[in-house]
């Protein structure tokens, strides 16, 4: 980021952000890579299951993230 | 550190949305309309991810970019209402839309901004659900 008179937050901000987005496009892409060109779609009872298995790891990690932010003295 | 926040937020933003559009919005023509509807549903639950895990990741800053109290409120507004999509998946659009209105009404105008963009990319994709 030349150019750029960044504070050390600032940078390391940036940074984690812009490091962060090959993660994020690659979840798109697993998660979706049934659905490519040349891939045979995914049957209802595929599509079902993964929504259903999506909404228990989300749950998952809500109650994990909860217990993390009340911990005494996070804030 | 605004002009970075601008920058952090353009790029992610943008490449969402280019992840997004190269994921294919159309649900496969052979899944049957309960099918359909959690493979929307499935959509929208992506993007939610993300609007909580910013939440979480600007709470976290220092100083932090949104407060501990907002984070806290939008990891439970994001589990309510998952549970609520995985229940009724075919009403995904409605149930956004009405979780969006009481999540703004709910926290701080300002902690609102900075998941602003995200909460766009979520009514992008809910536009879509037919």
């Amino acid at each position: 980021m030349a150019g750029l008179n960044l504070g050390p937050n600032a940078a390391s901000l940036l940074n984690t952000g812009i490091a962060a987005l090959p993660g994020i496009i690659d979840a798109f892409r697993k998660k979706h890579e049934q659905l490519n060109p040349g891939a045979p779609p995914p049957t209802s009872e595929q599509v079902i299951a993964a929504l259903q298995s999506d909404v228990v790891a989300d749950a998952l990690k809500d109650e994990q993230l909860l217990a993390e932010l009340n911990k005494p003295g996070y804030a | 550190m605004q002009r970075v926040m601008r920058h952090y937020r353009l790029i992610t933003v943008l490449a969402l949305l280019w992840a997004l559009a190269g994921c294919g919005a159309t649900p496969p023509p052979n899944l049957t309309p309960q099918a359909t509807a959690a493979f929307h549903a499935r959509r929208a639950l992506d993007v939610l991810r993300v609007i909580r895990d910013t939440a979480v990741d600007a709470s976290r800053q220092t100083p932090p970019l949104i407060s501990h109290k907002t984070a806290i409120h939008v990891v439970t507004w994001h589990k309510s209402l998952v549970q609520a999509i995985g229940a009724v998946p075919s009403g995904v659009r409605n149930t956004v839309d009405t979780a969006l209105v009481q999540l703004k009404a709910d926290i701080p105008p300002e902690d609102w901004k900075r998941i602003e963009n995200y909460v766009n990319l979520l009514r992008a994709v809910i536009a879509e659900v037919t």
